[in-house]
This record gives C-alpha cells, sequence and structure tokens, in this order.
C-alpha cells in the first residue's frame, strides 16, 4: 500500500475519518439511522458493519470509476453502487443470519439513503484514488460506528436494564432503577446525541481546536 | 468519447447491467436458502406456541427437529383472506382427539401487519404459548412482543374469558387476573391493535365462526404445505 499510498497520508485519512471529522461529531451526518437502531448494542453492531462494509466498498468503486463516470450522471452512478451494496449485504443477511435480518427490519435497506455513504462519495471517492477513497469510506464508517456503538452503550442498559442482551446488575433491577423508557424511544436518542456532541466539542475545545 | 452525448446513456445503460446482473445472480444463489428460512421460522413459532418444543430452545432447537415436531400436526384453514392467511394446526393424540391446538392470529399492527400463534390447551381456554412469525413494528418498542422475557411470557396459563374480549392487556407493574397479560410499555398502540384483532380471532376460532358451517377438513401437515396457496375444496368452503 505504501507504493500507492505513503503512510503519512494514510494516517491523515484516518485520523480525519475516525476523529477530527467524523461524520456524526463534526459533519452531523447520517443521524436518522442514529435515532433509529441505537436502542440496542447488538443491532447497532450489525447495522455499523453493513454500513462500513458499504461504504468503503462503495467508495473504492466509485474511484475506480471516477475517470470514466460522466460528471453530469455521477449521483445516479454513485446511489445504483451504494444500493448494490446494501441490496448485497440485506440479502446475506437474509441468506445466513435472518435472525438478525429479521430484529434489523428495514433499516439495512435505509442504508441506501445513508448521508454519509454518499457524503464521502461526492465529497472524496469522486476525486482520489482507489485505495486513500477506500480508507477514508472504512474509516468514515467505522468513525460513524464508533458514535452509534456509544450512544447505544448509554440507551441500551437506562431503556431495557440489559447490554447486548444480558441483563445489567444495577439497571435490570426495578428497586435500584426504573428504566427510562424514553432512553428506547426516538427522543432518547436526541438528546443522548447532543449529549455525546457536547462532550466531543467541549473536548476538542480544551485541546485548542477551532469550533465548526 | 466521453465528450459523445450517446455515452452518458450507453455509461448508465452497461454499468445497470452489469450491477443487476451480479445482484441477479446472488439472489438466486441464496434463493432456495432464503425460502427455507423463512418456512422454517414459521414451522418453529407454531411448535414453539404448542408447546411442543420448550422457549429457551425455540430458537436453538435444529431443523431437523423442529421438523420432526412439525410434521406431528395437524392443520385445516381458518381464513381465506389474502392478506390475512390463517391457520389452525393440532396436535392428535392417541385417541385422535386434540391435545393442543396452534391458532394463527394476523392483522394490522401499528406499521403493518402482524402474524403470530397462540397455542391453547386441548380445554380449549388455557393458553399454553404464543409466538410472532411476522411482524415490522419498531425495534426496541412494539418489535418487543418478540421476546419472551419482555412479552410472551405473559400469555402462559393465562385463560381465555368468555365474551368478546378473551384477553385483556393492562399496563405493567399491575396485578395480573386470569384473562390479562401486560401490554408493552412504550408501545400503546402496538398492543392496542394487537388486542384488538387477536380477540376478534380468537372470539371466532373458540366459536367456530371463522370455519362456517363446513369447516375444511384436517390434514396432515405433510400432505399439502400449510403455508402455501388455499387447496381448492378449502377454499370452496369458505365461500
Amino acid at each position: 500500500m505504501t507504493a500507492i499510498l505513503d503512510t503519512a497520508e494514510a494516517r491523515d485519512i484516518i485520523g480525519r475519518s475516525l476523529w477530527r471529522d467524523n461524520p456524526i461529531f463534526r459533519q452531523v451526518l447520517g443521524i436518522c439511522s442514529t435515532l433509529a437502531v441505537t436502542n440496542l448494542v447488538a443491532n447497532t453492531m450489525v447495522m455499523c458493519s453493513a454500513l462500513v462494509f458499504a461504504t468503503a466498498a462503495s467508495s473504492a468503486t466509485i474511484a475506480a470509476l471516477r475517470n470514466y463516470t460522466p460528471r453530469k450522471i455521477r449521483m445516479m452512478v454513485e446511489t445504483m453502487i451504494i444500493a448494490s451494496y446494501v441490496i448485497l449485504v440485506d440479502q446475506l443477511l437474509k441468506g445466513y443470519w435472518p435472525e438478525m435480518s429479521r430484529n434489523l427490519g428495514p433499516y439495512v435497506g435505509l442504508i441506501i439513503t445513508n448521508c454519509i455513504i454518499m457524503g464521502r462519495a461526492e465529497a472524496f471517492a469522486n476525486s482520489n484514488p482507489v485505495v486513500p477513497s477506500f480508507l477514508d469510506g472504512l474509516f468514515s464508517g467505522l468513525g460513524y460506528s464508533f458514535v452509534l456503538l456509544t450512544i447505544a452503550v448509554i440507551r441500551e442498559p437506562m431503556g431495557m436494564g440489559t447490554l447486548m442482551g444480558i441483563p445489567l446488575p444495577l439497571f435490570s433491577n426495578p428497586e435500584l432503577w426504573d428504566k427510562w423508557i424514553i432512553m428506547v424511544m426516538p427522543p432518547g436518542a436526541f438528546f443522548t446525541l447532543a449529549g455525546v456532541i457536547w462532550l466531543y466539542r467541549s473536548f476538542g475545545l480544551m485541546r485548542g481546536e477551532k469550533t465548526a | 468519447m466521453r465528450d459523445k452525448p450517446w455515452y452518458p446513456v450507453v455509461y448508465m445503460f452497461v454499468l445497470t447491467a452489469v450491477f443487476s446482473g451480479a445482484l441477479v445472480v446472488l439472489a438466486r444463489a441464496t434463493e432456495t436458502r432464503v425460502e427455507r428460512n423463512e418456512k422454517l421460522f414459521r414451522m418453529r413459532a407454531v411448535v414453539v406456541a404448542m408447546g411442543l418444543i420448550p422457549e429457551e430452545r425455540g430458537t436453538t432447537a435444529p431443523a431437523a427437529e423442529v421438523e420432526a415436531e412439525f410434521e406431528r400436526l395437524s392443520w385445516r384453514p381458518l381464513s381465506d383472506d389474502p392478506r390475512y392467511p390463517r391457520v389452525e394446526f393440532v396436535l392428535p393424540g392417541p385417541d385422535g382427539e386434540p391435545e393442543v391446538y396452534g391458532v394463527e392470529i394476523s392483522g394490522q399492527g401499528f406499521w403493518d401487519k402482524m402474524s403470530g400463534v397462540v397455542g391453547i390447551d386441548a380445554d380449549g381456554e388455557t393458553v399454553v404459548g404464543v409466538t410472532f412469525f411476522e411482524q415490522y413494528e419498531t425495534p426496541g418498542l412494539g418489535a418487543e412482543v418478540t421476546r419472551f422475557d419482555r412479552f410472551r411470557q405473559h400469555f402462559v396459563g393465562r385463560k381465555l374469558a368468555p365474551g368478546e374480549r378473551p384477553l385483556t392487556m393492562v399496563a405493567e407493574g399491575t396485578e395480573l387476573g386470569p384473562h390479562e397479560v401486560y401490554a408493552v410499555t412504550g408501545a400503546t398502540q402496538t398492543s392496542t391493535r394487537l388486542a384488538r384483532f387477536m380477540n376478534v380471532q380468537l372470539d371466532q376460532w373458540r366459536t367456530g365462526l371463522a370455519v362456517r358451517e363446513q369447516p375444511p377438513a384436517r390434514r396432515p401437515v405433510g400432505e399439502v404445505d400449510p403455508f402455501g396457496p388455499l387447496p381448492a375444496e378449502a377454499q370452496e368452503a369458505f365461500e
């Protein structure tokens, strides 16, 4: 990979995608699924894996075709490529992991409309070679997954009393913790997301980063 | 060449053909497996609701065991509604009399169709279990109806009340009466709609209204697929 992409560039892409320009923290992209799937950690993990795959594969494919794709139809092409990868994941889940496919219901299909994938395609893959685009997609997806999992790890115990479906001693004991039903409902995701972004930005300010 | 007016059209056409072709190949390759998964999931729902496979082994029991238990059943259609087809399963005892019933219920949930099976003892009133094999409710909220610990366990041992409301849903935390089950907290609409169609259909099953005057004969599950289209003579019975 070093012949195609030097280490400093790779490190810059990874750091930027995972943290500095994290799609949710910095760009507040893709929050629809943040609201939808983060009430259970297990569902979030599978949804994130599907999204990481779709973002990385789409970015690499779009980058590979960038010199042949006419500019005026590029968004149609991008949508079709993204949709193809998402359908592939959906079909594989139905065939090989039907229980999870049922749990996630329509949300896997909705990855097609996730702003992060199209955002990375437009902002990066369209004008960069395959390997950097793949890395950008991969780590943008991972950065997004990190935030979603953080939110899920907060919401599931507080709302359901469990973590990965396993009851937690404090949160599943009705005498110690009265389950916050709102945490498993969409408003709970809004509150948690806002709190997490606030922490991220405060942390950035403490380190002397500029505000957006 | 990219400047030619026909280039975008041909490019899009070729790209679409390539990606669609790949997806068609994948769909064909997984078709049998997906269909089998769907059928097995429904069989599993039936045998678990009827108590033939214990709840704790409901999702882990091997496919062969599920199929073997399912093969013991007889069935007859309860409805010819194409959107909400329903079937009654019966486990015949040694004397041919039903030992346990599996009554399918199906109706409109909050977002879309919901379908499940209510297992009922030979006495025709004691619920032995309930499962859902189709639902599109909100994950973490209405979809909690599929969880045994949060919802389904409260049905076990309840008795169908006489009248139009065999089972009543009450708020979590209150003391349960013999005909009451807990609703899903945070999913009032799902609980209300489920209670509505479940009660109508259980009452119909109990009073025999659903099968009209000439109920279609029961037949072993191996003879005609209970999840397929209705056989012609069963269809006639509903007309």
